[in-house]
């Protein structure tokens, strides 16, 4: 049966609640009517709520002359008996107790069976501070905070058109997550702004925990271990995206947004490509590929090349190798996949520790155990060196999912060099670039635009043109305004 | 739903694949850890009534890079790789030439055939086929190899040397074992190495080893060589030492050769323009006026000539073509290669060469007189 909007249902509902405030209001009128406030402490403000709800009510003339519940509402909500700009109307037994539990107050008429809701939220909040993973020297220092109202009011503040549509929907059963969806409607594609707003309405769980809860709903290829979706924490990375033509999902409680359709070129471009001048950025991306590949495909060249064809070394590196090998017990892969995984332990232990005991894991795990195990010929200097450089390289990935996907995939390419050499790295790579032709994210490839490219759309990619050249949306986006610029 | 379910199928069925035939690659390719491979890099074959002899000198696995870890071991067999064979058993470790930079055959091997010893070399997938070939003429190159181990001499690093050498002289090096495989097989010209002379545990280059198909024929002697290299286009630069007391060096020379046949009988003609500098001028002589520049210059392209004459009476009396002739011949489109070649010994008796030499002396004093 539907439950209708009465005060004394809210107060059985949350009898046992003791920040929950139920508390009736009558007014000083010959008809004393009574109205109950509805809202949670701790998540209201005080002070707020007092002047301009409860005054208004209590004290004014206009409230006292009304002789219904029905005057009464009409004279708050239209004729600015609350001194409070956003209030609303809310018949829904759900949306109301939704609401109030994200904040709002509410004035709850019995007779009406209605509650009249204004967003008096107030509640501990971080300020806005500089990103933690995409800082740049020159660009913007402000970053996404935990609130969904003060990250659409970033992402407002740079895109003031008209266009810009930010829906709002909850998700969760139990913890009615507000989730909204962002998008400027005469740019991005509609049919797929539609098949996003169906997968979130579908998701039917509990609580939304993290990120990922949502994430995972949303992708189209659960298999594969590389990211479908980006996120930033930037605003103006946002924004860029959503004039792209792009779709952003702004989720209340993390401090990043993602955004889709992602295409593999988007996980390797940083915000600070767009800060300087287009020739040091180009050179910088080109590293940035370079090392991708690097650090995804060295361990397991390693392996092959001293296991299997060490006729392509050179023989000053062979001797090299061979006496610093001499004595270390374990076979090339051995240590290399042992070393590997050492330093996977090492980069969880640090994300476990707090900071300051972090710190000196580093300087125990990367230095003592390092130079122990080589002195004590466990494992050879070179190797060492090879996986460092490995490590190294894969943080150069500017997206962490990515990089995490790379650590991931080089345990499987070392196997595979272990078992056939450069034939085994071969069948592993051919699989991953298989694997990545085949992968599309709504329609668009994820390899995008270094295939299924028809216009100049590779001006944002290894190489970063001039901005002049950025005249084209990326293929696939905004088919009906696809030109960006003159 | 059909189609996601096929392609997760087709997913796990590739993974599996790759999986399975890499297992399978495991147990049928060739894999050894550096450590436990010796690496060869010097080999050296001999010949004698008793068969094949091969040596190598490999580093030792111990001592890492240090060049006293050279080490000599030696195989016996009646065919190369037999005798290859021997020394892999004998040896504690595997064996790899596929960091052999270096060859060096016997006279008794080159005159033998060097096709018989090179097909085993040939057949290995893992050799340099940039490896440097080399003659040592007369000696035993196993018991050479090992008193250079006994006076602890570093002899790849003298090899090494001498191939550096090679390259800083020459502008294209021909002895790299590819060359050899190609020259042993290649009829339109005789095949020519460079061979090495044994001096107290260390060698040096003397110039060039004749071959007839794959089998010595004759040793050349290092003016000789020099001058041949010159001819072939191959030098960088060219001594010339005159009677009267100036040495000049060619450092910049041309060389045009066409050939025509008249009657049955070819003609080469060789066109030669070079520029000399002045090297050294001994005893006072004062050659920076015009009538002693111009004796100069005509004394110098007697002397290249007398290089040239030589060359020539060594081809005319060997009956080998040094100077690559056949080649110029058939790629010249006049004249009729292939009736040349049939009678090619007794065309290549009678040539008529005619000579058009230039020079000129370039004045070259850094601190005058």
């Amino acid at each position: 049966m539907k439950k209708v909007i009465q005060s004394k249902t809210i107060k059985e509902l949350f009898s046992k609640s003791t920040d929950i405030l139920v508390r009736p209001i009558e007014l000083d009128n010959p008809q004393h009517l009574t109205v109950h406030l509805f809202c949670v402490d701790g998540l209201v403000n005080s002070q707020l709520l007092d002047l301009a709800i409860m005054k208004p009510i209590g004290t004014e003339e206009g409230s006292r002359q009304c002789k219904t519940q029905a005057e009464l509402a009409n004279y708050l909500l239209n004729h600015g008996g609350a001194y409070h700009a956003f209030g609303s109307e809310i018949t829904d037994f759900d949306k109301l107790i939704t609401v109030v539990m994200s904040g709002m107050a509410a004035v709850i008429f019995d007779q009406l069976e209605k509650a009249i809701v204004f967003d008096v939220r107030t509640f501990d909040k971080r300020s806005i501070q500089e990103p933690s993973e995409e800082g740049v020297m020159k660009g913007a220092k402000d970053s996404f905070i935990e609130v969904l109202r003060t990250n659409t009011a970033l992402i407002r503040r740079r895109v003031r058109s008209p266009y810009l549509v930010i829906e709002q929907m909850w998700v969760g059963r139990m913890s009615r997550t507000d989730v909204a969806l962002v998008y400027i409607s005469n740019l991005c594609d509609m049919n797929l702004v539609e098949q996003l707003r169906k997968k979130l309405q579908a998701i039917d769980i509990d609580n939304i925990a993290a990120a990922s809860f949502i994430e995972e709903y949303l992708i189209e290829n659960k298999g594969s271990l590389l990211p479908q979706v980006m996120y930033t924490q930037r605003p103006d990375r946002c924004a860029s995206n959503l004039t792209d033509g792009r779709i952003s999902i702004i989720i209340d409680g993390i401090p990043f947004v993602y955004v889709l359709p992602c295409q593999l070129p988007m996980l390797l471009q940083s915000p600070e490509d767009y800060s300087e001048n287009y020739i040091a950025s180009s050179s910088f991306r080109i590293l940035r590929y370079a090392t991708m590949i690097l650090s995804l495909l060295l361990p397991a060249f390693y392996i092959a090349i001293t296991t299997f064809h060490n006729q392509l070394l050179p023989v000053q590196m062979i001797l090299s190798i061979q006496e610093a090998k001499a004595k270390v017990p374990f076979s090339s892969w051995v240590e290399v996949l042992g070393l590997l995984f050492s330093f996977e332990i090492l980069i969880e232990a640090g994300l476990r520790l707090p900071k300051p005991v972090g710190q000196a894991m580093s300087i125990v795990g990367g230095l003592v155990v390092g130079q122990a195990a080589v002195t004590a010929n466990i494992i050879s200097p070179v190797v060492v060196i090879v996986v460092a450089l490995t490590g190294i390289a894969g943080f150069t990935v500017p997206n962490q999912d990515l990089s995490i996907a790379l650590r991931i995939s080089r345990f499987a390419l070392g196997i595979l060099a272990s078992f056939a050499g450069f034939f085994g790295l071969m069948a592993g790579i051919i699989y991953i670039v298989t694997h990545l032709c085949s992968l599309d994210n709504f329609g668009i490839a994820y390899l995008s635009p270094f295939v299924d490219c028809k216009n100049m759309s590779l001006q944002d990619t290894i190489f970063r043109y001039p901005v002049e050249n950025f005249k084209y949306r990326p293929d696939g986006l905004a088919k009906n305004n696809h030109r960006k610029q003159k | 739903m059909n189609t996601a379910r096929n392609k997760k199928s087709f997913q796990k069925f590739t993974i599996l694949f790759i999986l399975v035939v890499c297992y399978g690659c495991y147990f049928q390719m060739e894999h050894n850890e550096l450590s436990d491979v010796d690496i060869i890099r010097v080999l050296g074959i001999d010949k004698s009534a008793d068969g094949y002899k091969i040596t190598a000198l490999y580093h030792d696995n111990n001592a890492g890079n240090s060049d006293a870890g050279m080490k000599a071991m030696e195989g016996e067999g009646d065919s190369v790789y037999q005798a290859y064979e021997n020394m892999k058993r004998k040896n504690n470790r595997s064996l790899t030439i596929g960091h052999t930079s270096f060859y060096l055959f016997s006279d008794s091997v080159c005159s033998d055939g060097l096709l018989n010893c090179m097909d085993f070399i040939s057949r290995d997938q893992t050799v340099k086929t940039n490896a440097s070939v080399f003659i040592l003429e007369n000696e035993n190159i196993n018991t050479f190899l090992k008193k250079t181990i006994d006076d602890k001499l570093f002899i790849h690093e003298s090899l090494a040397s001498i191939s550096s050498k090679q390259k800083a002289v020459l502008t294209k090096i021909d002895n790299t074992l590819l060359d050899v495989l190609d020259g042993i097989t290649d009829d339109s010209k005789n095949l020519l190495l460079p061979y090495l002379v044994a001096d107290n545990s260390s060698l040096y280059p003397n110039g060039y080893a004749v071959f007839k198909g794959d089998q010595l024929y004759d040793y050349l002697d290092y003016d000789t060589s020099l001058a041949l290299d010159l001819f072939r286009k191959r030098l960088r630069s060219f001594p010339v030492f005159l009677e009267n007391n100036v040495d000049l060096e060619i450092t910049n020379y041309k060389v045009n050769e066409t050939a025509s046949l008249d009657k049955q009988n070819l003609i080469l003609h060789i066109q030669m323009s070079f520029q000399s500098d002045i090297r050294e001028v001994g005893n006072n002589t004062q050659i920076f006026n015009e009538k002693s520049l111009d004796a100069l210059q005509t004394l110098q392209n007697k002397y290249i000539q007398s290089k040239l004459d030589e060359i020539i009476s060594v081809m005319k009396k060997e009956k080998v073509d040094l100077l690559g002739i056949q080649n110029l011949l058939a790629a010249q489109a006049d004249l009729d290669w292939n009736n040349i070649q049939k009678n090619w010994d007794s065309y290549l008796a009678a040539i008529t060469y005619q000579y058009n030499i230039q020079s000129k002396v370039a004045k070259n004093y850094i601190i005058s007189k």
